[in-house]
């Protein structure tokens, strides 16, 4: 489903330029649910949002159900809105919107009324147990159930993969288990979970583990 | 519910900004479009020569009334005859601007009408609408070459500057020419007289009229030849049309050449129209070192204030680009989430450009009212609205350049912030 050959990714810093990603070869099938692990700066993020079709590589080929990922900005937007749903360690929920609002903004980006925007928003909240929540604004959530609105927002346009970025680390224990539980619930639903972590209780619900340092997959 | 308050501040602080940007510099531009214009009428024409005001004291204060005047005994003959004396003994300019009440229906725009612009605009339709003219003598129409600026037809000759109970020739002004055709022929009461006007001609857009330090733009004006009437009235409304010709034709300018004494030609009308009379006098009241300086003035000042406020209108800009900069790292993480969930970023941008535009519409229009209404008309100019218009599309195109230039400098700045930073962490 998803294959990197010899993808890199250098940034400019300044007048340098930085190898986050140096050839990395991967490849990931459908519902598979795999950790992304490595230190701090080894290029997990980077990869993510490669997968994610938020950076471009720099070079090497990077295929999505065997076709090349890479077009201009509508079309690499497209792509996120058709394929993709992320988590991130810190939510990124809006603050001033609502969470009904939060959860249907994927929806917004796709010609779906609003009739079934709603429908699809209370069926999704409704299974993560966060209807009663829908008209409070993300402050007035835990951590936990903010974690749930944003997995709400992430599987709410069906994506084909889940990207999660550090999931569990702005969370308590029992809070971590419960995301965790919910994440391992999707991908026996057909979703491919890709999570990037450090933490090896996360990795250990995983079907397989990639390693990554200094910019190489090493395992 | 701060931060939907931040939101609405910082629009209104760039609107602000933007408002007062456009608003120096349409102020500016109907400065300077006003100086250019004294150059070219003051400067470029006849700058070493005023011209001084010919007027009446009637109904001033210990003096005659001009109705009691115009009753007396061969007022009209008189009148008649100080008339030919001012025109055989100075350089004198016959230039008047009486409106003509409209008798016909013909095609107009309400800027042609005498009272536009002003408070009692419309009130007075029932009794008719008066069309803005002006009567210029055949000198006067030499003078400032009008034959030159005929745009289409043919302008006066000399018998048209003579009244002969027949049909009026008249040059209308640019902004008729789209309305109205050469040899049409419009009703008008003209001085309490029914008369009949025949189009001979077109002026050029923007052809204007420079005397006495006020400025006459045509483009909305009727020209009529101030007429000499060398027949006895026949009757009695004749004569009242005829008097009231007169006391109006004898309103005019002298011309007094540099170096030439202002007392000789003030003792010089003074006896000419003791002689005969009458109270008319060579007025000095819009003498001064104005008129005199106004070249060098305007010569070494008038770029500044316009090259002043385009400096101002560029800072404001960049107040302005700040602004927005300011903005959107405030809303970076928002623009990020929003490109998570499928947005793209070029949707992003537009959203944002969009409301710049609608940003500058808005301050354009608004700057147009404050320069129109409160910054007002500055009563020497009769026709100043079309400085203004003029100032408008000309600040409107810069607005334009600089709403580019303002997105042109934005797109690269947006493009080159990783907006993702703001909600992942550091890997």
């Amino acid at each position: 489903m998803i294959e990197f050959i010899n993808i890199s990714k250098k940034f400019k810093y300044k007048k340098s330029e930085i190898k986050a990603l140096d050839s990395v070869s991967l490849k990931i099938d459908k519902n598979e649910m795999v950790a992304i692990m490595g230190p701090s700066g080894s290029g997990k993020t980077t990869l993510l949002n490669i997968v994610g079709g938020i950076l471009k590589q720099s070079s090497g080929e990077y295929l999505f159900n065997n076709e090349s990922v890479l077009g201009d900005e509508s079309t690499m937007a497209k792509f996120r809105s058709d394929n993709v749903g992320f988590i991130l360690q810190h939510f990124a929920l809006i603050k001033n919107r609502n969470i009904f609002y939060n959860i249907a903004l994927p929806l917004k980006y796709k010609d779906i009324e609003k009739k079934e925007i709603k429908e699809k928003v209370l069926a999704v909240a409704d299974t993560l147990g966060i209807s009663s929540k829908l008209e409070m604004y993300p402050h007035m959530l835990s951590g936990g159930e903010c974690q749930r609105v944003a997995i709400a927002r992430a599987v709410i346009s069906n994506p084909n993969v889940i990207l999660a970025d550090e999931p569990t680390n702005s969370l308590d224990n029992d809070n971590k288990y419960e995301v965790l539980d919910i994440l391992k619930e999707l991908n026996q639903k057909g979703i491919t979970i890709i999570i990037a972590t450090h933490d090896d209780t996360v990795a250990e619900i995983c079907d397989r583990k990639i390693y990554i340092k200094n910019g190489n997959n090493i395992k | 519910m701060k931060y939907k308050k931040e939101e609405y501040i910082y629009r209104v602080i760039s609107f602000c900004v933007l408002t007062i940007a456009i608003t120096i510099f349409m102020f500016s531009n109907k400065n300077y479009n006003e100086a250019v214009h004294k150059i070219i009428d003051f400067d470029n024409k006849n700058v070493e020569s005023i011209y001084l005001r010919v007027s009446d004291v009637y109904d001033q204060k210990n003096q005659k009334k001009l109705s009691k005047f115009l009753l007396e005994k061969n007022s009209l003959e008189r009148m008649k005859e100080f008339s030919q004396i001012v025109n055989e003994e100075f350089d004198f300019l016959e230039f008047d601007t009486q409106p003509l009440l409209l008798k016909d229906k013909i095609n107009y725009k309400d800027e042609f009408r005498e009272d536009y612009g002003s408070s009692s605009f419309g009130v007075n339709d029932y009794i008719g609408i008066s069309l803005k003219s002006v009567q210029i003598g055949e000198n006067a129409y030499d003078f400032f070459s009008l034959e030159n600026k005929i745009v289409n037809g043919k302008g006066f000759e000399n018998n048209h500057f003579t009244f002969n109970n027949e049909i009026i020739p008249a040059i209308l002004g640019y902004e008729y020419s789209e309305l109205i055709n050469v040899g049409d022929v419009i009703k008008f009461n003209y001085l309490s007289k029914d008369i009949s006007v025949k189009i001979s001609g077109f002026l050029k857009k923007d052809t204007s009229i420079g005397i006495n330090n006020k400025i006459y733009f045509l483009d909305r004006h009727i020209v009529l030849p101030s007429l000499n009437v060398n027949f006895k009235p026949k009757n009695e409304a004749d004569e009242k049309f005829q008097k009231i010709l007169y006391s109006l034709k004898n309103w005019g300018y002298i011309k007094i050449n540099d170096g030439e004494d202002y007392y000789d030609y003030k003792n010089k009308l003074d006896k000419i129209s003791n002689e005969l009379g009458l109270k008319y006098v060579l007025n000095e009241g819009f003498v001064g070192p104005y008129i005199n300086n106004i070249s060098n003035t305007i010569h070494s000042s008038k770029g500044v204030f316009l090259i002043v406020s385009v400096f101002l209108f560029l800072i404001l800009s960049v107040i302005f680009t700040h602004i927005y900069v300011w903005n959107f790292n405030r809303n970076k993480k928002v623009y990020a989430i929003h490109l998570i969930c499928g947005c793209s970023f070029l949707r992003l941008k537009l959203r944002i450009y969009f409301e710049i535009f609608i940003q500058f519409i808005l301050s354009l229009a608004l700057a147009s009212f404050i320069n129109r209404i409160l910054l007002g008309q500055d009563s020497i100019y009769l026709s100043e609205g079309a400085i203004l218009e003029r100032a408008i599309s000309q600040t409107g195109v810069l607005s334009t350049i600089i709403m580019f230039g303002i997105c042109l400098v934005l797109n690269i700045y947006f493009n080159k912030s990783n907006i993702y930073d703001s909600i992942q962490k550091e890997d």
